[in-house]
């Protein structure tokens, strides 16, 4: 029997007191409203109080009620007359039987309590209960032990010691509250009370439930322990109570706990959980100083140390088990709309973690942290477009609203939408680009996983399905070779993919804001998800559309296709200057082309899953064979002049299709009720054939970084950073094969590809070159003499564009004529073959030769000379000064020692614009929300 | 049905996706890529290595500098791992000039590294004592396997070869010499290295003494180097660069006053090479000389008498492989050693002739072909003005032999109505030298 249940050895049946105790009634006005019904009902006691007071601001209703009126509980007990021996707080939201009283009284005599608590039901539903006193867990948070909607059918009827009671009818020995100094008037109504009752039991006070002592709870509201409120009083209660020791460990739990609940509530229901979190965090911090006073005054008198706290408490958090709960209820019941957590008092289900819906969550949940292990622990690896973001995400944000694009020797043109996006989400991390990264990368797979899981529920898919399916979304045969590519902005975007559909393909409410909410969430998800891969936008078009073919809903899916598109201006200013051929055109396409046993396993298990499941799953395999057909299609059109964005997109649309029609295939009926046995085994060679989608979506498990490519430039350009001169690290030119490159190449008229990067390591934001200027001309062209041979001094001539090193990723016919060349000294002992500029080669440079250090977004260094000459291609809002162009690069003047690009008013002014979008669209997606929100204090 | 619609269209799209093939390959396919062809012997590059160059009390070393258009030119000197430079000077087009290595305060060895602006240009040394006289022509190109052939380890006779590194990259190098004797062993010069901007001296007289005849190959493993190699015996010194190998090789000059002249040829290959002379004779005779079959790898020296034709003549190997070739010159106090021309041209810039104003110079003009060639050619000065211009018909099939004594220039320029061969020779007193041209036309 848990702590609920235990009986005092002195239980007895209430009878009428011996002695008539005096009791004050202290009815407790939290906020501003009508106290008649409560004050009615405490002078309608049998017991009379000796007195009434009415504690709080501006209460009305009093009428011709014997009270006093008093602003504080201090004010209160000095005005309680001496004598009294006991005090009854009531909330104004309390309405006691005219027997409350009494049996409260009788009691506490009885067994001595020093604090005794009442039955609490629901005003509206009188049999239903609330609450017949309550443990915590170590973290302060309640637990009632009850189902929701429980009926008061006297089970619980018997007085018992507990943990704590609501402040909503409490009696307290007058000593007591006076030596505790009462209600912590900064605390909100339920952790008040714990903390009341902690402290008591600290000064050796017993705290028991008095059940025959019934009041009825107007607005019982059941996420009153999710409010910022409550989080904050729970976190002052255990500041105030735990001994330091306890609190080390349950300090941090309390917070690593409340942030993976919050980011959780935040997909449920309670989008602003986070915000709430931290605002919760934040007024702790702020009262710090009132929570130290009331710790000393609690811990001065305290007569029991924390095990008698540790009592009354269950095992665990009850915050996670909710989740957990929460979690295995969804996955098993895919019919049910998720109904808020809070309304739901029951943590433990018996044997939850017996079904298929925990072990499949459990199962997802072991194979995320360990596919993206490596990406926590070594970062993520720097390889193809898989690059780091820049150290300072408000640097980042400011170059990418009309700044310079760093690509190559730079540009005035827009920077992708995906720099943007992730410089916001590390901007959220506090600039931590490494975690921002991580978070990211982590956050797709889990998104993806469970938006999978969300849109198969959508057809009746069982749990084991749905989970797998995710796996086969994320690193299935088709993902695997786009994060294989280094193509993390399209693993991500694989992520995302699943929701604008999901969302689509459901029916929305019929109400105007409903519809206006449906349309939003479609939009936003579409919008992240070209964030990251613009021409995936199409995806949930297509989603949508071949949707409309298979499961009809045509008006529907119509409209999401357009609320789809809608995305696209989250993606401005990059989107305005985008031609069709920039969309379709630009960059090296992939091709995807699978071993030939994969290919026959893929055509099998789609075989399988159209031909042999029930009509409907029937018509979700078409559809998901429909997509992975298209998909591989567009991955394959390399040679029809697609580019690298369209064979993306095409990978993505594959692995939703692919995911879809293994979810089918691991659905089918195997068992032997009325098919033929041929059909049978048919039906287990499909469900053979899914579970080896899903095996083969394992493979990036063994290496744990999402199937990305391992990090070829962290270490092969380390020597960047420690041979870096004072001023920073300059440009480094890499030559070789594309794949040994990052991001997009540029190429020679032989071919052979180059990437020019800022140095040490390339960044996200260099990824994307835009079409050759001026000095990207000269470059290739001083390039193109290098393949020729002969030029003795190609130091000096890399040294004009602030090239410091040279690292061939493979061989090329510029190394070969390197041998014999006067400038560019070779380092020993490195990965790749790396040439070092014996000339000073700084990206800028004073007419008096002193070298200006590259600090994102501008150049930055010692104010000597008269102008700075910056290797940078040439464009007149280079600054400060007059600009003039020196051959292909900009000379400014000198000024203070900083020179900056002047940002492009029109793209800043864009780039605002999306983001109001944006902002626009996260709120149309929370009005359903918020609207049906109670909250009170 | 609408699962079966699907099902055919997946299957549609599946086989479309089947027949698109892979798209071409855009990195270049690097096994197919060689090095510049060596083919192009054209000079037009715009820097000249000299591997050797020495003064000191006694001896002077001039760098004669020639440029067909305006330049600016700029010495380095690389030495002990840095490369000092000094700064650039201009030179008009058509011009030339000797700069002395004296002029740097330099003491002792001092190889150098020219570079021009533009070209075609070339660069020759001249070495003066009090007996010596020496010229070189400074190698342009960089093949990957040299040859130097025409030494010797003779009693009294020190054989030097001299590898210059100028660039930044260390170079590796496998040496191989060839004796009278067949190969010889010359152990620890396997996978040698010559470091950066610096430069190795071989004695190879001390490696392998007593030889009449050494020839040495260097094959370039990773990098390159420049080798030149010095023939002295305590009165004259001859100086000559390395060469790539021919099949074919024109040697104007066979013999000069009191030095007769053996003509060397030289086998790195393991298979052995047949090889025939035609003498050209200054009266057009054309006479066949002498053939044979060349060891490989082997070394063989033909002294060019009077046997072969009266008065002056001038050679042309052919070889059924590639050979290297060498005029060696020894006479009274005289040695001088000139490497021959593996092709023919119409246009020939000699950097050296009078830039060591007390000598005298001769030019030596080969026409193997079978119609006269009008030859006009011009003294180059620092000035870039056209100096003793003079036109001359060699006859076909025949040598001639011009005075090329000029004051106050520094190269010659040849222009020929049809290809020809060149080269000049040089003597002070007993002291002999011979230098090379430098083909800078078709």
């Amino acid at each position: 029997m848990g702590p609920l249940m235990e009986t005092p050895d002195t239980a007895q049946t209430v009878d009428a007191p011996v002695s008539t105790p005096s009791v004050v009634a202290v009815v407790i006005a939290r906020r501003p409203g009508d106290l008649s019904d409560v004050l009615g009902a405490v002078v309608a006691q049998v017991y009379d109080p000796v007195g009434v007071f009415v504690v709080g601001q501006d209460p009305i209703g009093l009428g011709d009620t014997p009270v006093r009126r008093v602003a504080t509980m201090r004010e209160m007990v000095g005005q309680v007359p001496v004598g009294v021996d006991y005090l009854w707080v009531v909330d104004q939201d309390a309405r006691p039987r005219p027997d409350t009283l009494r049996a409260l009284v009788s009691g506490s005599e009885q067994i001595d309590a020093s604090v005794a608590g009442s039955k609490l039901l629901k005003a509206e539903a009188p049999d239903e209960l609330v609450s017949v006193g309550a443990a915590t867990d170590v973290f302060g948070v309640p637990y009632t032990g009850l189902d929701a909607g429980e009926v008061d059918q006297e089970q619980y009827d018997v007085v018992r010691d507990i943990a704590f009671v609501e402040p909503a009818s409490m009696l307290i020995r007058r000593d007591l509250f006076t030596g505790l100094g009462g209600l912590d008037t900064h605390m909100p109504f339920e952790s008040a009370g714990i903390d009341l009752c902690q402290r008591a039991r600290l000064n050796g006070a017993r705290v028991v439930v008095v059940p025959s002592a019934e009041v009825l709870l107007v607005g019982a509201f059941p996420g009153r322990t999710k409010t910022w409120r409550e989080q904050a009083g729970r976190l002052r209660g255990m500041l105030k109570s735990y001994s330091l020791l306890t609190l080390l460990w349950a300090v941090p739990g309390l917070f690593l706990i409340g942030l993976i609940t919050s980011i959780h509530d935040t997909f449920r229901q309670r989008p602003l959980a986070l915000w709430d979190f931290g605002r919760a965090w934040a007024w702790n911090v702020l009262h710090i100083g009132s929570t130290a006073q009331g710790r000393v005054r609690a811990r001065s008198s305290r007569q029991a140390g924390d095990e008698e706290l540790f009592r009354y408490q269950i095992g665990g958090s009850v915050d996670l088990k909710a989740m957990a709960s929460g979690l295995s209820d969804r996955l098993a019941n895919p019919d049910e709309e998720a109904t808020d957590l809070f309304e739901r008092d029951v943590i433990e289900l018996p044997g939850f973690w017996q079904q298929p819906s925990f072990i499949a969550g459990i199962i997802v949940t072991l194979y995320i942290a360990s596919v993206t292990r490596s990406v926590w622990t070594s970062g993520l690896p720097v390889s193809g477009f898989s690059l780091p973001l820049r150290d300072s995400a408000l640097a980042s944000l400011a170059n990418y609203a009309g700044g310079w694009n760093p690509a190559e020797l730079g540009s005035p043109t827009p920077m992708r939408p995906v720099v943007g996006a992730t410089a916001l989400i590390q901007l959220l991390l506090l600039s931590k680009a490494g975690l921002a990264s991580a978070v990211i990368t982590t956050g797709s797979v889990v998104l993806g996983v469970v938006g999978m899981a969300r849109l198969l529920r959508l057809f009746g898919v069982g749990p084991y399905a749905r989970s797998f399916s995710g796996l086969v979304l994320m690193t299935g045969p088709a993902a695997a070779y786009l994060a294989g590519t280094g193509a993390w902005p399209g693993l991500v975007a694989t992520g995302l993919a699943p929701w604008a559909i999901g969302i689509g393909l459901k029916k929305p409410d019929t109400s105007a804001i409903g519809l206006v909410s449906w349309l939003a969430r479609i939009a936003l998800a579409s919008a992240a998800l070209a964030a990251f891969a613009p021409v995936a936008i199409g995806v949930p078009m297509a989603g949508l559309l071949f949707g409309g073919i298979v499961f009809g809903g045509w008006r529907r899916v119509l409209v999401g296709s357009v609320a789809s598109a809608a995305g696209l201006l989250a993606l401005m200013p990059w989107v305005i200057v985008q031609t069709p051929e920039s969309w379709l055109e630009s960059g090296t396409a992939l091709y995807f082309e699978p071993r030939w046993w994969v290919a026959a396993w893929i055509a099998a298990t789609v075989l399988a899953a159209v031909a042999l499941t029930s009509a409907g799953r029937g018509r979700l395999a078409a559809w998901g064979a429909v997509l992975a057909a298209g998909g591989l299609l567009l991955a394959r059109s390399a040679r029809l002049g697609i580019g690298r964005d369209v064979s993306v997109a095409g990978l993505i649309l594959a692995s939703l299709g692919l995911a879809a029609v293994t979810a089918v295939a691991l659905s089918l009926d195997t068992s032997d009720d009325g098919v033929t046995a041929m059909t049978r085994m048919a039906r287990r060679l499909g469900a053979f054939a899914g579970i080896g989608m899903v095996v083969l979506s394992l493979a990036p498990l063994l290496a744990g970084r999402v199937g990305l490519p391992s990090d070829t430039m962290s270490e092969a350009l380390g020597f960047a950073s420690t041979r870096a001169q004072p001023h920073g690290s300059d440009r480094i030119l890499l030559v070789g094969p594309t794949a040994a490159l990052p991001g997009e190449v540029r190429r020679l008229a032989d071919g052979t590809a180059y990437r020019t990067i800022g140095g040490p390591l390339p960044h996200l934001d260099e990824a994307w070159p835009d079409d050759p200027r001026l000095g990207d001309e000269a470059l290739a062209g001083m390039l193109e003499e290098l393949t020729v041979g002969g030029e003795l001094r190609p130091g000096t001539r890399f040294a004009e564009f602030g090239i410091r090193w040279v690292v061939f990723t493979g061989p090329t016919v510029i190394e070969q004529h390197l041998s014999a060349q006067l400038d560019l000294r070779p380092l020993p002992d490195l990965k790749y073959p790396v040439f070092e500029n014996d000339e000073p080669s700084p990206r800028a440079v004073t007419d008096t030769g002193v070298a200006w250090s590259w600090v994102v977004p501008g150049y930055e260094g010692r104010s000597d000379g008269e102008t700075v000459r910056i290797a940078e291609n040439a464009d007149a809002r280079w600054g400060p000064g007059d600009w003039q162009q020196d051959d292909w690069a900009n000379a400014v003047a000198v000024g203070d020692g900083t020179a900056g690009f002047t940002t492009i008013t029109g793209y800043r002014a864009l780039a605002l614009l999306s983001g109001a979008f944006v902002l626009l669209l996260v709120l149309a997606c929370l009005v359903p929300t918020v609207r049906q929100r109670e909250v009170r204090p | 049905m609408r699962r079966i619609v699907g099902l055919g269209l997946a299957a549609l799209l599946m086989a479309g996706a089947w027949v698109l093939e892979p798209p071409p390959a855009l990195d270049p396919d690097l096994a197919a890529v060689t090095t510049t062809a060596e083919e192009d012997l054209i000079s037009t590059s715009r820097f000249s290595h000299c591997s050797w160059a020495f003064a000191d009390g006694d001896v002077d070393t001039a760098f004669a500098l020639a440029a067909l258009a305006e330049v600016e030119y700029q010495l380095s000197f690389p030495a002990g791992g840095e490369l000092s430079q000094e700064e650039p000077q201009v030179l008009a087009s058509l011009g030339a000039v000797s700069i002395p290595l004296s002029s740097f305060r330099v003491q002792g060895e001092a190889p150098a590294i020219i570079e021009f602006s533009d070209g075609p240009s070339a660069v020759g040394v001249v070495a003066q004592g009090d007996t010596e006289l020496s010229a070189a022509t400074c190698p342009s190109s960089l093949p990957k396997v040299w040859s130097v052939p025409g030494g010797s380890t003779d009693d009294g006779v020190q054989f030097v070869m001299r590898l210059l590194n100028p660039f930044a990259e260390d170079a590796r190098v496998t040496i191989r010499g060839t004796s009278e004797l067949g190969s010889e062993a010359l152990p620890g010069f396997e996978n040698m290295t010559v470091p950066a901007r610096a430069s190795r001296t071989i004695l190879v007289h001390e490696e392998i003494p007593g030889r009449a005849t050494v020839s040495l190959t260097i094959e370039q493993i990773e990098g390159s180097v420049i080798p030149m190699a010095e023939l002295s015996d305590g009165t004259d010194l001859a100086v000559w660069p390395g060469v790539r190998q021919s099949e074919t090789w024109e040697l104007p000059l066979t013999g000069l006053g009191s030095a007769p002249g053996d003509l060397v040829l030289s086998n790195d290959a393991l298979v052995d090479v047949s090889y025939t002379i035609d003498i050209f004779g200054e009266d057009g005779s054309v006479t066949t000389g002498p053939s044979g079959s060349l060891p490989g790898p082997g070394t063989v020296r033909i002294p060019m008498d009077a046997t072969f034709a009266e008065g002056l003549f001038g050679v042309r190997v052919s070889a059924d492989g590639p050979i290297s070739a060498a005029l060696a010159l020894e006479g009274d106090g005289g040695r001088g050693v000139a490497v021959g021309l593996p092709t023919v041209s119409n246009r020939w810039l000699i950097p050296g002739p009078n830039a060591e104003p007390a000598a005298q110079y001769e030019m030596w003009l080969l026409n193997s072909g079978v119609d006269d060639v009008a030859v006009r050619y011009q003294y180059l000065d620092a000035a870039g003005d056209a100096v003793g211009v003079t036109e001359v018909v060699v006859p076909a099939t025949s040598v001639l032999s011009v005075p090329a004594t000029q004051a106050q220039t520094a190269a010659v320029l040849v222009d020929a109505s049809a290809p020809i061969s060149v080269t000049y020779s040089a003597s002070r007193g007993r002291a002999i030298a011979v230098g090379e041209a430098v083909r800078v036309g078709e």
